[in-house]
């Protein structure tokens, strides 16, 4: 398809939804429904992360959901500690991401395998301990309380719910457009030549292990970025919030929507964010759903939901085509 | 520092060592034949925990009984599982990890809506307490550490001796020589994932009946029995049985020095030593199980 074409597309369905998200706020909506807008576009952020870390690298992580803990922590303890504004916190929270990402992908993604998978659970589980058990730094169970809301930066304050629904999406559509951009530069052609035929592309001169080391470290910037977000807009941080858990609920968000197109990670973060409220299911209750779903979707479409059902309606389509 | 608090912690070292044994062979069995990374098996060992408590609560003779129950439970879960969803990801194994974090999340969820996320505590079979010294000698542990290693010694003799062991030994090491020469690879499959779901019920089991437990249990241990799978090479039984007596060892040290409530980080510091070190493990993966 020629890009112009391609560029067309994209704009047909990336203008109306921008047009929604923006005026969704201004709609006669209840204010849960403002607070779920916040979320999806948190979570969005993470998600977008690990879906270039996927779907360019060929890398799943379920670090994300710690990687992000690692940012709302250190947003929450300097703030708490140093008194640092939230706008050092944010990138302070995103470098910080990166470098524990760097620290478990270095020595696992060296070796060829599935080491990486099992070094990103493993992370996971251990850094949820640590951070329950390290109570002089993290307090523990109880975890940190942000009282306070961000000092405004000009004209910019996040005081209410509307303002953070606005930051967090400005934030969001960085995260497309750097998703959208990252697997057109150089490192993403590489990412994507070693992903497809590491040999060949070793062979043509590309450190493979160390574009994906950067590749992970880049994703955990998104996860710094949503953390950071996530622990001033909740105004507090503690242990249960991150682990395997939320890790593989943003895998699950990943592969719901389709990490290959780049509508998928955001379809996948609103359908599973909306389906408790749709349902009135409990959390556990939920998340028995979910894992349910998950699987189904895992064996029934591997290539998500909607390239599913469109590959579905393709062959339908076609063989209406021959019938006629 | 005290020579019975180095003793006292080696002894409840080895205990905490026969079970990562337990959890780690189905991880690394599992791995071997067909490359699927299951982090549901901790699961499955909290699934065998969890049906002892059901069972027999009370301890005492009855513990048999409810060991016995976990094994046949799980066994059950074990042949449906693979049965209904990880035999669809023989040829895409990246597709079973994915299912097994599904599960972890049904699982998990499940015991918590029965449960509640609160920790139980199973009384043991046997509740005598030996005393030397300073030394505390747990009878159930003793017995946790003597059918492990008969259990261990039994399932050494039948992977080099018997027919199906050497079947496995033969489908681990080349699935498709293996089938040309008329072994049943889907059966050796499904015989090692029941198998493995055993093993770690009765991990589950012998879990219970020394710490209290909670569904979120499950996880922690997976990562254990992984380190101690990638620490002996993964897919090498041998290897995982050197690597849980070390990793034991090495969480008791670290607890005798007084450094007990990073316990967890000392597998996940071990794990990044060996693949920095040497990324085929101690003994070498899959091509070399046992």
């Amino acid at each position: 398809m020629p890009a112009r074409s391609v560029m067309l597309k994209g704009a047909a369905f990336w203008l109306p939804v921008l047009a929604l998200a923006l005026i969704f706020p201004q709609l006669p909506v209840s204010g849960r429904s403002v607070h779920t807008g916040v979320l999806i576009c948190i979570y969005g952020v993470t998600v977008y992360g690990l879906g270039f870390l996927f779907g360019t690298a060929g890398q799943l992580s379920v670090a994300h959901g710690t990687l992000w803990g690692v940012g709302g922590y250190t947003a929450a303890l300097l703030t708490l500690n140093y008194g640092v504004s939230f706008w050092l916190c944010l990138p302070a929270a995103m470098v910080m991401a990166a470098l524990f990402a760097g620290l478990v992908g270095y020595p696992s993604l060296r070796v060829k395998g599935h080491y990486f998978l099992i070094m990103t659970f493993a992370f996971s589980e251990i850094a949820r301990v640590v951070a329950l058990n390290w109570r002089t730094l993290t307090n523990g169970d109880t975890g940190l309380v942000l009282a306070a809301s961000p000092d405004a930066l000009g004209p910019i304050t996040l005081n209410s719910r509307v303002e953070w629904y606005y930051f967090t999406l400005f934030l969001l559509v960085v995260a497309i457009i750097a998703a959208a951009i990252l697997p057109r530069i150089p490192l993403g052609r590489r990412l994507k030549a070693a992903a497809q035929n590491e040999a060949l592309a070793t062979a043509a001169g590309v450190n493979a292990a160390r574009d994906r080391v950067v590749a992970f470290m880049i994703s955990g910037l998104f996860a710094g970025c949503a953390g950071a977000c996530w622990a001033y807009y909740q105004h507090f941080m503690n242990p249960d919030q991150f682990g395997s858990g939320p890790g593989i609920e943003f895998i699950l968000m990943l592969l719901i929507g389709g990490a290959q197109s780049l509508s998928g990670p955001i379809i996948g973060v609103i359908v599973t964010m909306l389906l408790p409220r749709v349902f009135g299911f409990s959390a556990t209750q939920n998340e028995i759903a979910l894992g349910v779903i998950f699987i189904a979707i895992i064996l029934l479409m591997p290539k998500g939901v909607p390239a599913s059902l469109g590959d579905l309606l393709r062959g339908r389509l076609r063989a209406k085509g021959r019938a006629a | 520092m005290d020579i019975w608090v180095v003793l006292q912690q080696a002894f409840n070292g080895l205990s905490v060592a026969s079970i990562y044994m337990l959890v780690a062979v189905g991880i690394t069995l599992v791995f071997g034949l067909t490359g699927i990374v299951n982090f549901a098996h901790g699961e499955l060992m909290m699934l065998g925990a969890y049906a002892l408590l059901v069972v027999a609560p009370q301890g005492g003779p009855v513990f048999v009984v409810g060991l016995v129950a976990a094994l046949v439970f799980v066994g059950l879960v074990s042949f449906a599982l693979e049965r209904g969803l990880f035999r669809y990801t023989l040829k895409r194994p990246v597709n079973g990890f994915l299912v097994s974090l599904g599960l972890i999340l049904v699982i998990q969820n499940i015991l918590i809506e029965f449960w509640t996320i609160t920790q139980k505590n199973v009384a043991p079979l046997f509740s005598t307490i030996w005393r030397y010294g300073d030394l505390r000698i747990s009878s159930q542990r003793v017995f946790i550490i003597v059918v492990t290693a008969l259990i261990f010694t039994a399932f050494g003799l039948a992977l080099r001796y018997s027919k199906v062991g050497v079947a496995l030994r033969a489908t681990a090491l080349d699935r498709e020589t293996a089938t040309l020469m008329g072994i049943p690879v889907p059966r050796m499959i499904m015989l090692t994932f029941i198998g493995g779901g055993i093993l770690a019920a009765t991990g589950g089991a012998f879990l219970a009946t020394i710490y209290p437990i909670s569904p979120m249990m499950g996880s922690s241990y997976v990562v254990k029995g992984f380190a101690v799978a990638i620490v002996g090479g993964l897919g090498n039984v041998g290897g995982a049985m050197i690597a849980a007596f070390l990793l034991g060892m090495a969480e008791a040290a670290n607890a005798a020095f007084g450094f007990g409530e990073w316990t967890d980080a000392v597998s996940f510091a071990l794990m990044i030593l060996m693949l920095l070190l040497r990324p085929q493990g101690l003994l070498r993966g899959t091509e070399a199980a046992i």
